[in-house]
C-alpha cells in the first residue's frame, strides 16, 4: 500500500462536533427530507464519504456504505464499520429544528445492532445551523450534528480536507491542479453512482474495484509489473539523460531537457510503451521520445 | 461557409479581409497541406496582434502539440523569438456524462530557461469551445510560472467561452485575462463548433493516428536549440 494512515477526519477537519446532551424530548415528528435523489448537497456529501471510506480502506479499515437503507428511520446515508453503525440525516433547508427529526432520531438511536455501537448524525449546511442545534434545549440526547458546506465545490473538498492529503498525493501528485481534482472527484462520484444499490449496503472495496484504472492506480492494493518490465527497465536505464521512477502507480519520466511526463503504470498505454521499448531498444533520448 | 453559418458567426475588430479569407479556407474542405497553411497564416495574423500587446520583456508561449507546428509557429514568426519561452502540454481529456469535460496533463515540455516570472504569457489554441484544454494548460503553467498578463489567443471562439474561462479561475487570475480572437461562433453540434475551424483540428491537420505523445517539430527544434546553447 502506498498510503499512510489517514488522520481522523472528524477531529482534524472539525466538521463533526459532539452533540450536547439533550433535555426533554418531544414526541412530534414533522417529517424529514422526503426525497434527496438528485440533490447536489446529498451527492457531494455522499461522494465525500466515499472518498473518506476509500482513504480508510487503504489502512485496512473496511466499511459498507448505503443510502436509503431499508427499515431505517434515519436512512439518507449509513456507514457500517467493524464496531459501529453510523446513520446520517441530511437537511439542506435554512430552517431546521430538532422537532422535525426527533421521532426518527430517537427511534434510530434505540435500535440495537449486534456487536456495534449506533451513532446518529444530523447533517446541516452551515456552521451557524450546527451551533444552534448543538446548543438547543430540545436537542435529541446522544445525537450528533455534522456540518457539511452546501456551497463547497467538489474540488474544494479534496483541496481543503487535510485528511485527504495522502489520497491526493498518491493519486495525482503533491501539486494537483483543479482539473486533476475534478477528474478524481468525478471518477469517484460516477463510480459510486454506478455501483450503489439504494436500500442495501455496498462494500467500499467494491467501489475501489470499479474505479477507472487510468485515474486510480495508486489506490489499488498491489501492482503487477507488465510482462518483461525488468528487461525494459534495464534498457531504459541505459538511455543517457533519462531519469524515471515507478512511483505511486505511475511511471514518471524526465528527459533532463524540459520534457516530463507520466503514465499510469496500470494502463494498456503503459504496457504498449513497455512492448515498444523492448522492440525498438532506444539508445538515446531522441529514439526514446519517438516511442513515448 | 453557408448563409446559416454566416448568421451564427460574428467577427472581432482584429478580423481583416485576409483573416476572413483564411478562416473561410479552413471550411472549404482543403487538403491537410492547405489546411496547415491556412492555420499558419492565421497564426501570423494572431502573432501580429499579440506583438502589439507585449512589452519588451521576456514572454511565455503556451501551446498544444497539435497547434505547435502551425498556429503557434505562425505566431512565433511575428514575435521576437529571442524573448520567447515555449511550453507545450499534452493532455488527456475525460468526459463525464452531464458534466463539462475536464482534462489532465500527461506530458509537458517547458523551456528549461523559462523564468519563474514573466511579464506576459500567451496561450495559443486553434479554437476555444468549452475552454477545457486552455484551462488545464493554464492551471499547469501557473504552478510553475507567475505571469503578470495572460493573453488567450485563438482564431475562433465559441460564444460564452470567455465567461466560462473567467468563471473557472479566481478573480485574482481572471482579471489578468485578455482574449484575442478573430471570430466568435454561437452554434455547437455535439462537441464541434459550427462553422468553427471546419471540424476536429487534429484530423484536419492530418495528425490523426499520431501517438498521443508525439513531439511536434517546433518542440524538437526548441529542445535542440536549447541543448546547443547549453
Amino acid at each position: 500500500m502506498h498510503l499512510s494512515p489517514p488522520m481522523d477526519i472528524n477531529d482534524k477537519w472539525g466538521w463533526i462536533a459532539p452533540m450536547q446532551e439533550g433535555k426533554k424530548q418531544a414526541r412530534q415528528h414533522t417529517g424529514g427530507m422526503a426525497n434527496l435523489a438528485g440533490n447536489v448537497f446529498e451527492s457531494h456529501f455522499g461522494t465525500w464519504r466515499v472518498v473518506s471510506a476509500l482513504e480508510r480502506l487503504s489502512v485496512g479499515e473496511a466499511a459498507r456504505l448505503a443510502l436509503q437503507l431499508r427499515k431505517c428511520d434515519v436512512d439518507d446515508w449509513v456507514e457500517d464499520r467493524r464496531a459501529e453503525r453510523h446513520f446520517f440525516q441530511l437537511k439542506r433547508q435554512k430552517k431546521i429544528s430538532w422537532g422535525a427529526v426527533r421521532s426518527e432520531f430517537v427511534s434510530q438511536l434505540a435500535t440495537k445492532v449486534k456487536g456495534k455501537s449506533v451513532k446518529v448524525s444530523l447533517v446541516v449546511r452551515t456552521k451557524l445551523q450546527r451551533t444552534k442545534l448543538q446548543t438547543s434545549k430540545s436537542a435529541v440526547a446522544g445525537a450528533q450534528v455534522l456540518f457539511f458546506p452546501g456551497t463547497l465545490q467538489p474540488q474544494e473538498v479534496l483541496t481543503t480536507a487535510p485528511a485527504l492529503a495522502t489520497l491526493r498525493a498518491a493519486s495525482i501528485g503533491t501539486s494537483p491542479t483543479r482539473s486533476d481534482l475534478e477528474v478524481i472527484w468525478s471518477s469517484i462520484d460516477f463510480t459510486w453512482q454506478k455501483v450503489r444499490k439504494p436500500g442495501k449496503f455496498v462494500g467500499v472495496a467494491r467501489v475501489l474495484e470499479a474505479l477507472p484504472d487510468q485515474n486510480f492506480p495508486p489506490l489499488r492494493h498491489s501492482w503487477k509489473s507488465p510482462p518483461r518490465w525488468r528487461e525494459a527497465e534495464n534498457l531504459l536505464r541505459e538511455v543517457r539523460g533519462l531519469s524515471f521512477s515507478l512511483d505511486g502507480g505511475y511511471f514518471i519520466y524526465d528527459d533532463g531537457s524540459g520534457t516530463k511526463g507520466r503514465y499510469s503504470s496500470r494502463t494498456s498505454a503503459f504496457r504498449k510503451f513497455v512492448r515498444r521499448v523492448l522492440k525498438m531498444r532506444p539508445k538515446n533520448l531522441d529514439a526514446l521520445r519517438d516511442i513515448l | 461557409m453557408s448563409r446559416t453559418e454566416l448568421k451564427t458567426r460574428s467577427f472581432s475588430n482584429l478580423s481583416t479581409p485576409e483573416v476572413k479569407k483564411e478562416l473561410t479556407r479552413l471550411l472549404n474542405e482543403p487538403s491537410f497541406v492547405q489546411y496547415r497553411d491556412a492555420m499558419t497564416k492565421l497564426g501570423q495574423q494572431l502573432g501580429a496582434a499579440v506583438k502589439e500587446r507585449i512589452s519588451s520583456k521576456a514572454f511565455a508561449l503556451v501551446t498544444t502539440p497539435e497547434d505547435a507546428d502551425f498556429l503557434t509557429r505562425g505566431m512565433l514568426e511575428m514575435l521576437p523569438r529571442r524573448r520567447a519561452h515555449l511550453a507545450c502540454y499534452w493532455t488527456s481529456r475525460h468526459h463525464f456524462p452531464g458534466r463539462a469535460d475536464v482534462a489532465t496533463v500527461t506530458q509537458s515540455f517547458v523551456d528549461p530557461s523559462m523564468p519563474r516570472t514573466v511579464e506576459t504569457v500567451v496561450i495559443a489554441k486553434s479554437i476555444i469551445a468549452s475552454g477545457c484544454i486552455v484551462r488545464t494548460n493554464l492551471e499547469k503553467f501557473l504552478t510553475e510560472v507567475k505571469p503578470v498578463r495572460i493573453l488567450i489567443a485563438a482564431p475562433v471562439m465559441l460564444s460564452g467561452a470567455e465567461k466560462q474561462l473567467r468563471d473557472d479561475f479566481p478573480p485574482s487570475i481572471s482579471k489578468r485575462f485578455e482574449f484575442l480572437t478573430f471570430a466568435i461562433d454561437s452554434v455547437q453540434e455535439g462537441r464541434t463548433v459550427k462553422p468553427g475551424v471546419g471540424g476536429q483540428v487534429e484530423a484536419r491537420l492530418g495528425l490523426k493516428g499520431k501517438s498521443d505523445r508525439f513531439s511536434p517539430a517546433l518542440v524538437k527544434e526548441w529542445r535542440a536549440a536549447m541543448t546547443a546553447h547549453a
